[in-house]
């Protein structure tokens, strides 16, 4: 019953335009991303020195180190303008990037911290999972009466897998533009890459789920998309940063304490190939529990709503 | 003993402050084509959505008698048309049958073909669902409730939107199905002159209630034309009709007699029930069709009955 549930399923996957569009969509936002990392010569146009560079490569894309590295490159940026300006030299802009260096691992990271996949993942699950309350679709399948959990669970490994695949994808983009644009195609797979691979994927997932249940809640395709789109844009940081502080206040918390280090996006954007233990499993637990939680929500409502 | 393939007690459903349908009892027979007969908002839907595994009813059971093994593993053997199809309009009809064939592990690429050909859609070729007019929606819709050769097929106003010929020749399918393959069908419709054409069975149904249980020969009876007698003494007037000769007849309650045949002879037995000195409160010939005889039952007709 699972198995021919999970084929019926892939095969509504296969037939849906969008399963094989977002991928060449990420394909592109990757090849941009990565053609600025490595030949936009940040060093020469807006004044970024190397430290610059390195503390983003360490600090991941986090909205933080990226302002605090972009607001340094910028101060420094207009000095340099206003130099060349003075010395009438042309401006460069192509060049070796910051990433020209690097290996696919590190172009990788950065990849996956730009949030790509979680958005276009929150479109497709938004379009798969919407679907069903748009068209009726589970009113052909009343074989799955009284069994609309498995029906569930089955969509939910195929949501996994397609995450996988988007993953793998942004890795195979970042082979060919790594090999394309800077300076060798080193792979750099190791134990750190591995971990961090896996671990991404699973708050990808993770953040499907909550999609998926923000889908299935709704019966709205459009509330799911919009859910994705506002979490990965990082819309929601600004909220977070006031009620971390206010947390800090009640709580009497450390200053260091950040509400954001505990959602699932935050994690899959801070997350770098250099994040230590304590990182990592912080990381794998929100993945479980924001998974779980999301699941249990979907299953609630698809077992106790009337279908139609 | 009739065997019944379902069977509903006291079946309801409350949908916050509204009962859509409220404490139903069908009996669908097997091999029967069971017709739910209903104004818009009568319950017909809610009452399918039900016994199709769709919708959890408030209170009451139903009960699939006719089918081996629980209510669950039923499930398998129904096909169901509900409202409006259930179409994945971006996909060709051989697209959508194949989503639900896969569902239901089948896998032969013939089965598609014959299912899209049995309901008169064998060449929407790479057209989108859609993209189908209504009929052809309905078709594909129809195709669709019959992939796994469903024993019993639930029908939700499957010939809305179709045109005279495709109403025929989906009448003419569903009375095949039945016949040649023995499938029991719960049909509800607008188009009760059409029900009438292939309903054994029939359930009126009015404000979420079965207003009237009955059969096909039972209702045409009812709708038939007729002398309708309105006397205090039937014990008397009956020996004076069989005299005359009139062997269609029933005695309704204890003033009222209905004379089926030889309706033209009204005179006749108007002149013979005075010669006998049976006093006669009325009598004229009723008819209806079945259209009318809803609409009295339901008491959409105002100073009619309503139950």
């Amino acid at each position: 019953m699972f198995t021919k549930a999970l084929k019926s399923e892939l095969y509504r996957i296969r037939c849906l335009k969008s399963t094989f569009i977002l991928p060449l969509v990420l394909v592109g936002l990757i090849f941009l991303t990565n053609f600025m990392y490595t030949r936009i010569d940040f060093e020469g146009l807006l004044g970024m020195s190397k430290e610059d560079v390195q503390s983003v490569q360490e600090q991941g894309t986090s909205a933080e180190g990226y302002m605090d590295s972009f607001r340094a490159g910028f101060e420094a940026g207009l000095q340099t303008a206003s130099d060349i300006e003075e010395e009438q030299e042309p401006v460069k802009i192509l060049g070796e990037g910051p990433l020209y260096h690097e290996d696919v691992a590190t172009v990788f990271s950065l990849d996956v911290g730009s949030l790509y996949g979680p958005l276009l993942l929150a479109i497709f699950v938004g379009i798969f999972i919407g679907d069903v309350y748009s068209t009726g679709h589970d009113k052909n399948l009343i074989i799955f009466g009284g069994k609309r959990g498995l029906l569930f669970a089955a969509r939910t490994i195929l949501i996994s897998l397609y995450a996988l695949a988007l993953h793998i994808v942004m890795w195979i983009t970042a082979i060919v533009s790594t090999a394309l644009m800077g300076e060798s195609a080193v792979l750099g797979i190791d134990k750190s890459f591995v971990i961090f691979f896996v671990v991404t994927w699973l708050l990808t997932v993770a953040f499907g789920g909550l999609v998926s249940a923000m889908t299935n809640v709704t019966r709205s395709k459009a509330a799911g998309i919009t859910l994705g789109i506002i979490l990965s844009l990082g819309a929601l940081s600004t909220i977070m940063s006031i009620a971390s502080l206010v947390i800090q206040k009640k709580m009497g918390l450390e200053p260091t304490f950040n509400l954001g280090n505990y959602t699932v996006t935050q994690n899959i954007a801070s997350m770098t190939l250099y994040s230590d233990g304590h990182f990592v499993l912080r990381a794998l637990i929100c993945a479980v529990i924001y998974f779980s939680v999301s699941y249990l929500i979907s299953v609630l409502f698809i077992k106790k709503r009337d279908i139609g | 003993m009739e065997e019944y393939l379902l069977v509903t007690k006291d079946l309801t459903k409350i949908y916050k402050d509204t009962k859509a349908v409220d404490g139903v009892n069908i009996h669908i027979k097997k091999g029967s084509i069971y017709g739910l007969i209903g104004k818009n908002g009568a319950g017909k839907t809610t009452i399918m959505k039900m016994i199709a595994g769709l919708a959890t009813p408030t209170s009451g059971t139903f009960e699939y008698t006719g089918f081996e093994g629980s209510t669950k593993e039923a499930y398998s053997r129904i096909g169901a048309l509900i409202e409006s199809p259930a179409i994945e309009p971006n996909l060709t009809a051989y697209d959508n049958l194949k989503i639900k064939c896969l569902a239901y592990g089948i896998g032969d690429k013939n089965y598609i073909k014959e299912k899209l050909e049995l309901v008169g859609i064998p060449n929407t070729g790479k057209k989108k669902a859609g993209k189908f007019s209504l009929g052809q929606k309905q078709r594909l819709g129809v195709a669709l409730a019959l992939v796994g050769d469903p024993d019993f097929l639930i029908l939700d106003e499957p010939i809305n939107g179709l045109d005279p010929q495709g109403i025929a020749e989906v009448r003419e399918m569903l009375i095949k199905l039945n016949a040649q393959k023995g499938i029991t069908i719960l049909i509800s419709s607008h188009i009760l002159e059409e029900l009438s054409k292939l309903a054994t069975d029939y359930a009126i149904i009015d404000s979420g209630r079965i207003v009237e249980e009955s059969t096909n020969k039972e209702l045409k009876e009812k709708c038939r034309d007729k002398i309708a007698i309105k006397t205090p003494a039937v014990s008397t007037a009956i020996p004076v009709i069989d005299r005359l000769g009139f062997k269609e007849y029933s005695v309704v309650n204890d003033n009222t007699i209905h004379v089926f045949d030889k309706v033209t002879e009204i005179s006749v037995l108007n002149m013979e029930l005075a010669k006998a000195q049976i006093p006669v409160e009325s009598i004229g010939i009723e008819s209806s069709d079945l259209e009318e005889y809803f609409l009295k039952v339901t008491g959409t007709i105002p100073g009619d009955r309503k139950e």
